[in-house]
């Protein structure tokens, strides 16, 4: 009995162990589909717009220079400064401010703009840092920035 | 029986009332009218020679009948005393050595306290200088400062200032005379009478209710108002606001004031037009904050006569231009002579990053501080940008490029309505390699309605007019504040063209930057290192926070005072021209900030004796008889201060040793010479000079350090005197042997002083010696011509050049565009000078 008790967890350290693995290589398989340009099939609602890279108007239409991405498990924020135009069509009421950054949209767009992504983390070279006045607020928010290869508008 | 009880009732009367001595009237005349005085019975007003007045300190600590000592300056105060004291007293200390007067403080029925010493003001009319130097003598006075308005007159030991100025009033000869006053002067705001200034609490807080029903703690300011009554600004100064572009001839800032060049917009548009578009109004809210003009109407800008040079460095949609262009701008400023450079602007990362994270743009930051201003530096602040959220315990950090590590450039935080951090403005944190600094603080808005729910926006400045810009309201902050479609103002003159919700540290660095040319305004030469630093000396340490080394982590140096900083540019040097060699001086800096001391070095004849934080006492190191070119000077916050001085000892006798001090040419037709300190470059400083000579049959004819006007009889040998009481209150004796030239040709210059023209005449029956030895020479060789100089004694320049032909009669020289002052007129013929002589110019 003993013996059989031992085996067990002996059997379980080792089943363990490799769950472990397992779990950080989907972590790095993870992080290795973002950087080798993977098609990531998760979803993300566009949530956001980047306040300090511009705002253009035109009709009951706009865009920003920069928008804030978040994947529907909450669990990654992303900005792009490379939003692919004709993918989505932002209407002018949710770019309702330049004085604060991130700019969230309203309520009622919240979940409005839904993705798929396919996309690579910008290098250091490749990052966009914008130019802000001093009376715009900045909102502390933990974003990795990314450049886009496709995305695609899911209804 | 009747008759006589009544006429000895009278007699009686009478001799009584001849016991009753009634108090002598004192009054002075303010031009004809009597204005009377009462003296205040139990103060005194002091005057000292300044260079005992380390020991009468001490003895004056000690009197016990001395109860209060108020000091206007180095060497006056005023004495509250027992009244019971009050004669005594008088009578006494003015018997102490280095007393020069003890005067009663007087009060008029207005309840204005005056002192009076030992000098008297006097406005001469258009008289002969024969009169007044006969009145001058008459009282021993001798005259201390001559202006363009008066004299500054100084009367004898123990005369009676107010008597002797009287007298000079009811001798006819004068405009007006009155004693020179010690007055109380109380500290003046100039407030401006623009519609919205009552809610620039950034400016002027007393704790008004602003037009948004907020009210701040009174105090929690820039001291705009008091900066004022030193000064606006000088049109000449410059500040370049690298923005979103300024509106051209907005109503509070015309193009008049603007610097509007080709090649100014560096967005996208018109490259030569720096013109906001759409809504971007930002650039004109900052412009605003430093120059709006003081019109009665609108906002007022701290620094309403500089100039405004607008740089568009945004595009029509919001967005940024690239970091090379953002380079350019900079540099463009510099280039194009803008003195300061304001920068209400930051790089949006995602945390601090290196000072140095676009070098380009950090050269370009170098090249303007180094070599803008002809290598003064131009003065470079920036907003350290609005990344902190207190509310939730976020301390934010300081935005590239407030966060570069360049010498003298300023970071720049916000302080709110009351004193405090605004919620928004980063904390320091000296720990960190990424040069997170917050170097001072302004007063700006207090939170955003995403942290303070009740609170936005709330400075006031100018809005693109109409309904464009942020006035009325087009989107919050971050939270539900200020009101879409709200008007802030709603009512006054063009009130569309103003805004109440500006603010951030966008508002800040605009204020620190108009403080910088309200301080090159009075002082041009400040290097930015110097900038930097009084603006960060003089900064208020309020808040409440710990400051270490006069810094602390949430405000930085302190809040903006911007009067304070101004004294500190305007800092002097004053104290005597002179050390005695049997005494010692001390010269103290004026408004010297709190916390700040003073670096004291002297030049090798002089020795430190003792030093405090803003004074310094001085004494002669090695005996000479006069040692000229001595020298003091005050070091702080990287700016010196230089006073020269000379080493005097009282009672010099022979002048063999100081001949330099006798200057003068003297000829039979004329001269002058005067007592003359050529290391300072300025007359000898003294009282009751008395001129003689003994040869020639020369008749002097003196006023003061100088004497003109001899008239002589024969080319000669003659040693001129004069004696008088020196600086070190010694009795000197100089005197010099002149060698009388025969005959100069021509008339000494008159009228003198001269009004719009001075005549010299050619004398053509004067002793000819040296003529008859000019003409000896051939043709060839005598000159045709004679050059008339004219020097100013105040620029040390010469004022007035023409040449005339020897062969005139007479020549007339136009002083009217000369200003009125004393220059040193030379004739020069054959390239040797034959005439000089000291004129005044007064029109």
């Amino acid at each position: 009995m003993k013996n059989v008790l031992k085996l067990t967890v002996v059997l379980q350290i080792l089943v363990g162990s490799f769950a472990c693995e397992k779990s950080q290589s989907k972590e790095q398989q993870y992080l290795k589909n973002k950087n080798e340009n993977q098609q990531d099939l998760e979803e993300y609602y566009v949530s956001g717009y980047e306040a300090c890279s511009g705002v253009s108007i035109n009709g009951a239409n706009g865009e920003a220079g920069g928008y804030y991405i978040v994947s529907a498990d909450l669990k990654d924020t992303l900005l792009t400064y490379n939003f692919p135009k004709n993918v989505l069509t932002f209407p002018v009421e949710i770019f309702h401010s330049t004085l604060s950054t991130p700019a969230w949209f309203p309520a009622s767009h919240e979940k409005a703009f839904k993705i798929q992504l396919s996309y690579r983390v910008a290098s250091e070279e490749e990052r966009i840092y914008p130019i802000c006045t001093g009376m715009v607020f900045i909102q502390n928010v933990n974003a990795t920035q990314i450049i886009i290869n496709s995305a695609t508008k899911i209804d | 029986m009747k008759v006589k009880y009544y006429i000895t009732l009278i007699c009686i009367l009478l001799l009584i009332s001849s016991f009753i001595t009634p108090e002598s009237e004192k009054y002075y005349y303010a031009y004809n009218e009597k204005i009377f005085l009462n003296e205040v019975k139990n103060k005194v007003i002091i005057s000292f020679r300044t260079v005992y007045l380390p020991e009468i300190k001490n003895t004056m600590l000690t009197n016990t009948n001395i109860k209060n000592t108020e000091w206007q300056n180095d060497s006056i105060c005023i004495v509250t005393l027992e009244p019971s004291k009050y004669k005594s007293f008088k009578d006494d200390f003015i018997k102490q050595a280095g007393i020069k007067s003890v005067q009663p403080l007087y009060i008029t029925v207005d309840g204005l306290e005056v002192g009076i010493t030992d000098e008297i003001v006097v406005q001469f009319n258009k008289i002969e200088q024969k009169e007044i130097d006969k009145l001058n003598r008459k009282y021993n006075v001798s005259v201390k400062k001559t202006t363009d308005l008066y004299q500054l007159l100084s009367v004898s030991a123990n005369a009676d200032a107010l008597e002797v100025a009287n007298a000079y009033q009811l001798s006819g000869f004068v405009q007006f005379c009155h004693p020179n006053f010690i007055v109380k002067v109380e500290l003046h705001q100039t407030i401006p009478s623009d519609s919205y200034f009552i809610n620039q609490f950034y400016l002027h807080n007393t704790g008004q209710i602003m037009a948004n029903g907020h009210s701040g703690t009174s105090g929690a300011d820039i001291n705009a108002p008091e900066a004022w009554n030193i000064t606006k600004g000088n049109s000449g100064i410059i500040i370049a606001v690298l923005d979103q572009g300024v509106t051209s001839n907005h109503s509070d800032l015309p193009n008049s004031r603007q610097v509007r060049l080709n090649g100014s917009n560096f967005g996208n548009g018109n490259v030569n037009d720096p013109s906001p578009t759409g809504n971007d109004n930002h650039g004109n809210s900052c412009s605003g904050v430093i120059a709006a003009s003081h019109n009665n109407e609108g906002i007022a800008g701290i620094a309403p006569n500089c100039k405004i040079m607008p740089i568009r460095i945004f595009n029509s949609d919001g967005s940024g231009i690239s970091t090379t262009a953002l380079a350019d701008a900079i540099t463009f400023a510099k280039n194009n002579g803008a003195h300061i450079i304001s920068n209400s602007w930051g790089f949006l990362t995602s945390g601090p990053v290196s000072p140095n994270y676009i070098p380009d743009i950090s050269s370009a930051i170098v090249d303007a501080v180094t070599n803008g201003r002809n290598q003064k530096g131009c003065i470079v602040v920036f907003s350290t940008g609005n990344t902190a959220n207190h509310v939730s315990g976020n301390n934010g950090y300081v935005q590239f490029p407030a966060n570069v590590d360049i010498e003298g450039v300023l970071s720049v935080g916000a302080s709110d309505r009351y004193d405090q951090q605004a919620q928004y403005s980063p904390t320091a944190n000296t720990s960190s390699s990424f040069n997170q600094i917050v170097d001072i603080v302004a007063p700006s808005h207090r939170a955003y309605s995403c942290q303070i729910a009740t609170e936005t926006f709330e400075a006031w400045s100018i809005d693109i007019a109409g309904s464009a810009g942020y006035n009325p309201v087009k989107e919050n902050d971050c939270g539900s504040l200020p009101t879409i479609g709200s008007s802030l103002p709603s009512s006054g003159t063009n009130y569309l063209s103003y805004t109440g919700y500006f603010g951030g540290t966008s508002c800040s660095c605009p204020e620190v930057a108009a403080v910088a040319a309200l301080m090159l305004s009075v002082n041009p030469n400040l290097t930015q290192q110097q900038v930097f630093n009084m603006l960060t000396a003089s900064a208020d340490k309020v808040g409440g926070y710990t400051y270490i080394n006069g810094k602390s982590n949430e405000l930085g140096y302190g809040r903006l005072n911007a009067y304070a900083t101004l004294q500190t540019a305007m800092a002097t040097l004053p104290g005597p021209e002179y050390v005695c060699s049997n005494s010692f001086s001390i010269f103290t800096v004026n408004n010297l900030p709190s916390g700040v001391s003073v670096s004291w070095t002297v030049s090798s004849g002089l020795q430190i004796m003792s030093s405090t934080a803003n004074s310094v006492s001085v004494k002669k190191k090695d005996f000479n008889d006069t040692d000229l070119g001595q020298w003091i000077e005050a070091s702080f916050l990287g700016y010196s201060l230089r006073k020269n001085i000379t080493i005097w000892r009282s009672g010099i006798q022979n002048s063999t040793i100081n001949q330099v001090v006798l200057q003068g040419s003297l000829f039979s037709t004329g001269g002058e010479c005067a007592v003359y300190n050529p290391s300072l470059g300025i007359p000898l400083a003294g009282n009751n000079f008395m001129w003689s000579s003994d040869g020639c049959g020369w008749t002097p004819d003196y006023q003061g350090y100088y004497f003109t006007n001899f008239y002589g009889d024969d080319c000669c040998q003659t040693y001129i005197t004069v004696n008088f009481t020196d600086v070190c209150e010694g009795y000197s004796t100089i005197y010099r042997n002149f060698s009388i030239e025969c005959s100069s040709g021509w008339s000494a210059a008159y009228p003198n002083p001269a009004g719009n023209e001075l005549i010299i005449d050619k004398i053509e029956n004067g002793n000819n010696d040296k003529l008859s030895t000019n003409t000896t020479k051939s043709a060839k060789e005598k000159s045709s011509e004679i050059a008339v100089l004219l020097y100013s004694h105040a620029t040390t320049k010469l004022a007035y050049s023409k040449t005339y032909s020897s062969s005139a009669k007479q020549i007339k020289i136009d002083t009217s565009t000369l200003p009125n002052g004393i220059y040193y007129l030379n004739i020069i013929e054959n390239g040797e000078k034959i005439k000089q002589q000291t004129i005044i110019v007064n029109h």
